[in-house]
């Protein structure tokens, strides 16, 4: 059924203009992303190193990356400008001395990987806790619900803000298993977790409504174990549900990566995600704005992909309309 | 003597945008103080020629001629025939649940239509929405008006559709299959109130796809099939001397009321033609036990007496 | 109907305990992270981190410290900073909230305003060029990290395009309380109200344009046509009479988690001095009980509005009166 109604998609793909613009999109926001070692190795920059005193070339002079302030007292420094010409620091220098671009393809590396991974986790134990809450029904179903209700109840970003908060920087121990306080999997978790609730609940509707489907009953009447019925009759009808919410859910996760790295809560330095770009820039905003700028762009682009594919999946998969 | 037509459909066309056709003439005329009855099965057209009297589908391109009232409707602009619908023309739908607006009280919805229509105040159109639902039986009429669509039984809440369609004392009344969502035992009630209607001098078309409701209710009946209507004439002439070989065959299904039941009922065998298939000739010839050649063209309408009407080549010249 | 009431309000105290709870574990209970340290600070000695142990009273069992916590949160309302030595929590929290409450009113006023204006709009002219116009601003807004686009405006309206007739009028970053200049309120509340609202706008036309179609294949909007009624009435009267059940439920609980600290970004880009920045200095100085504070009553804010959200439901849908349960 799923592979069906995914291929009619795909033939429908001709027809509409802006989801193909999506993919091509998104397709390369992900190569760019990936080829940034091979961008900063062909510019010659290190994009993690703080290099206050270095120097680069302009237009066949030599600058220096830190420069003189223009206001007229000339205190402090200025980062570089862009020149928005090929070559090392085309949008120009951080206040580390560190190049922009070559960061925001890093950063984009970590904002990418992290909501795909979280969105997949978030995807995951919410299908778990959809097929437990909807198919087996009764207390299991009461329990986990109200579970969901609490967490609801916490607006999204300060429940990541909270756990972020005791979290990263310090790292996690649980028994034998210990994350690394700058280890990526603390936002990954984390991110995954407070939007579980988000993806929950369409998950366990849709969860309801086949398990009252005739032919779960079929399949039940003719002896079928638990087991078998969710692994054979429940998730591959549920697999439609998790791909029309995917790529949603990945959005929300990026936008919420990029809101905590933006506190210092996320990704954490000197690596980079867009988000923690964002908050170098934040202090260059009237002096160097394309600090700032530039990997706002690059989210709003990737979220703006991700939703118009999931929309259009919603169309075509899920008409009713999972989850708002 | 023939009373002067209220509402006159001539050679009636609806099509998709799409070229296939809906309605492929439609021709009948109801007059002040008769009741029609529009027979037919599931997308014969019934309910299209209703709506389309209404003018409640935009969206399909109607060719032909309505005349209500002297008016040609069909090229009248929608301003005009906003103002006819509910005062001039009402309409009451099959099925009363949906056809309310559920979250607002029966009453507040029969208010909006008088006042869309006539200066009165709020508290005007209320005393004669209750006046109203208790001239169509409703016990209570007060509490009823204050009560939500779901709150009230299917019978109540016809009555209460009726009165709403009656609230602005239209000429004409269409009734979209009135009584199917209903109980039989309220079926009738509502049937012996639509003849009082039309006694009082009202002209009422009445859409169902059952010959009884036409025996117990209508004065005249036209045979609609597959967007095309066969036969016409009064409910007697027709009931007890059907023509057209169509309207012979839906008679024969009706079980008998007395005499020994029979083994089977007669059925007609196969299906009728979906719009992009109709035939170019007489609509019924595929299906007819009584199929000529000269079936192949379709025939016209053949008077045979004062009113009644067939189009069968059977009894062409 | 009083039964119905009281196990209502069961529930909720019930959730408001498993959210007290959960809040609490994660600040004090979590494994790993241990609380002493943070107020202690990196390379405190053994020493000083036994005297905040037992200072703080994290040497109890953790029911106790959860008893204590909650009774100085709710009942006493007098805990303080552990960073800034005896500044109490609550009336801070308090005196933020006026703030938050305006920038949110000021946002939810353009957001349903916008919204409904789009979605009518682009339901009305289905499938034109405009409805599908209005639907990709829409997706762009709601495809916007709040705090770059508040600093984007703060960019031109600040800095770049500040001195041109366009701008000129917007005060710098701040706010100003109702009670001392209300033009100066409204003027500094502007442009961050709509910056918050910006995503909004988009999800809540879209929401509203899908439930106004479906709507209007309902037969009661052809009973409203039949009866007379323009297609003003029939749209605004009818239509959206039957379709924003869902934009009042979805407005309700965002509404709720703005007003509860969800609205901190947009706080901290613009400088206002509300809830969410409160908590947002919190977190540079690892204020956990100030933190807690905030989050814990945002949580209890929510679920609040949801019960009311619940009680405006069955004042507008009269179908569900009855019995409604739980969601």
């Amino acid at each position: 059924m799923l592979k069906d109604r995914s291929l009619r998609w795909l033939d429908g793909l001709r027809a509409r203009k802006g989801t193909v613009a999506a993919l091509f999109l998104l397709a390369g926001i992900v190569l760019a992303s990936l080829s940034a070692p091979l961008y900063a190795a062909m510019v010659g920059v290190d994009p993690f190193a703080s290099d206050l005193a270095g120097t680069t070339q302009r237009g066949g002079q030599t600058v220096d990356l830190m420069q003189p302030n223009d206001n007229p007292l000339h205190l402090g420094l200025t980062p570089l400008g862009p020149d928005w010409q090929p070559g090392p620091y085309a949008l120009g220098s951080d206040s580390q001395g560190r190049d922009v671009a070559a960061r925001v393809l890093y950063g984009g590396r970590n904002s990418l990987l992290i909501a795909a991974t979280a969105s997949l986790l978030c995807l995951t134990l919410a299908g778990m806790i959809g097929i437990c809450a909807g198919y087996f029904g009764g207390w299991v179903d009461i329990i986990l619900s109200r579970i969901l209700d609490i967490m609801w109840a916490i607006p999204v970003y300060l429940f990541a803000i909270s756990l972020s908060v005791v979290t990263v920087g310090h790292g996690l121990r649980l028994g034998p298993f210990v994350i690394g306080a700058d280890s990526l999997l603390i936002p990954i978790v984390i991110i995954a977790l407070v939007y579980v609730p988000y993806a929950a609940r369409p998950l366990r509707a849709r969860a309801l409504s086949l398990a009252q489907a005739e032919f779960v009953m079929a399949a039940r009447g003719m002896g079928a174990s638990h087991g078998r019925i969710v692994l054979r009759e429940i998730l591959p009808n549920l697999a439609t549900t998790m791909v029309v919410l995917g790529p949603l859910v990945m959005a929300l996760c990026l936008l919420a990566e990029s809101a905590l790295s933006f506190l210092s809560l996320g990704v954490q330095a000197p690596a980079a995600s867009w988000g923690s770009i964002i908050q170098d820039g934040e202090g260059l905003l009237y002096t160097r704005p394309a600090v700032a700028i530039v990997p706002g762009i690059a989210i709003v682009l990737t979220v703006l992909a991700l939703n118009v594919l999931g929309n259009s999946l919603r169309d075509h998969l899920d008409p009713k309309g999972a989850g708002r | 003597m023939r009373a002067e037509p209220l509402l006159q459909i001539q050679d009636l066309r609806l099509e998709l945008p799409d070229g296939r056709r809906l309605l492929d003439g439609v021709t009948l005329d109801v007059a002040a103080g008769q009741s029609l009855g529009v027979v037919g099965e599931s997308g014969s057209g019934k309910s299209l020629t209703a709506m389309s009297v209404m003018g409640l589908l935009p969206r399909l391109k109607a060719k032909g001629s309505i005349v209500f009232q002297k008016h040609e409707l069909l090229s009248m602009r929608e301003k005009e025939r906003r103002k006819l619908r509910g005062s001039q023309m009402a309409m009451i739908f099959q099925d009363p649940m949906t056809a309310f607006l559920p979250v607002r009280s029966i009453g507040a919805q029969i208010d909006e239509q008088i006042r869309l229509h006539q200066p009165l105040s709020r508290h005007e159109a209320r005393a004669l929405t209750v006046k109203l639902l208790e001239r169509m039986g409703v016990p209570d009429p007060e509490m009823a008006a204050r009560r939500y669509p779901h709150q009230l039984s299917g019978g109540l809440r016809q009555r209460a559709m009726i009165a709403m369609a009656l609230s602005c004392s239209p000429a004409l009344l269409i009734a979209d299959e009135p009584t199917t969502a209903l109980d039989v035992t309220v079926q009738a009630q509502i049937l012996v109130l639509l003849r009082t209607l039309r006694e009082e001098g009202a002209g009422v078309m009445l859409i169902t796809h059952d010959m009884g409701v036409v025996a117990q209710s209508c004065t005249h009946v036209a045979v609609l099939y597959a967007g095309v209507v066969v036969e016409r004439g009064t409910v007697v002439d027709v009931l007890q001397q059907p023509l057209h070989p169509y309207t012979q065959a839906l008679l024969a299904a009706i079980p008998p009321l007395d005499g020994p039941k029979p083994e089977r009922l007669p059925t007609i065998p196969g299906q009728p033609p979906v719009p992009e298939a109709r035939p170019s000739g007489c609509v019924f010839s595929p299906r007819c036990p009584k199929v000529r050649p000269d079936c192949a063209v379709r025939p016209d309408m053949i008077e045979m007496g004062e009113g009644r009407r067939v189009a069968c080549v059977l009894y062409g010249a | 109907m009083i039964g119905a009431f009281l196990s209502r309000a069961g529930q909720m105290l019930l959730v408001i305990f498993g959210i007290s709870v959960l809040v609490f574990s994660i600040f004090f209970a979590t494994p790993g992270a241990d609380p002493t340290a943070r107020i202690a600070g990196r390379g405190a000695s053994p020493q000083v981190v036994a005297r905040i142990r037992a200072e703080y009273g994290f040497d109890r069992a953790l029911p106790i410290q959860y008893v204590r916590m909650m009774e100085k949160l709710f009942v006493t309302r007098d805990l303080t900073s552990y960073v800034d030595h005896g500044e109490p929590v609550v009336p801070e929290v308090m005196g933020a909230a006026p703030v938050t409450l305006s920038l949110v009113l000021w946002a939810a006023f353009f957001w349903v305003g916008g919204s409904l204006l789009i979605g009518v709009a682009s339901a009305v002219l289905r499938d034109s060029w405009i409805d599908r116009i209005l639907m990709v601003l829409g997706v762009i807004g709601l495809s916007m990290p709040v705090f770059w686009l508040g600093e984007v405006v703060n960019l031109f309206t600040q800095s770049r395009w500040h001195d041109t007739w366009m701008f000129s009028w917007v005060p710098s970053l701040g706010y100003v309380p109702f009670s001392q200049n209300p033009w100066g309120w409204a003027k500094a509340l502007f442009l961050p109200s709509l910056t918050l609202a910006s995503s909004f706008i988009g999800l809540y036309a879209r929401v509203l344009r899908a439930e106004l179609l479906g709507a209007m294949g309902e037969d009661s909007i052809r009973t409203a046509r039949a009866k007379g009624a323009g297609p003003v009435r029939v749209w605004l009267w009818h239509g959206l009479r039957l379709s924003w059940l869902s934009y009042v439920s979805l407005f309700g609980l965002d509404f709720a988690q703005l007003l509860g600290g969800g609205a901190l970004l947009t706080e901290v880009v613009f400088a206002l001095p509300g809830v969410g920045r409160l908590t947002y200095q919190g977190l540079a100085t690892l204020d956990l009980p100030l933190i807690m504070a905030t989050v814990m009553y945002s949580a209890i804010f929510v679920v609040v509005a949801n019960a009311l959200i619940d009680g405006i439901y069955t004042l507008l849908d009269p179908r569900i009166a009855g019995g409604r349960n739980a969601r």
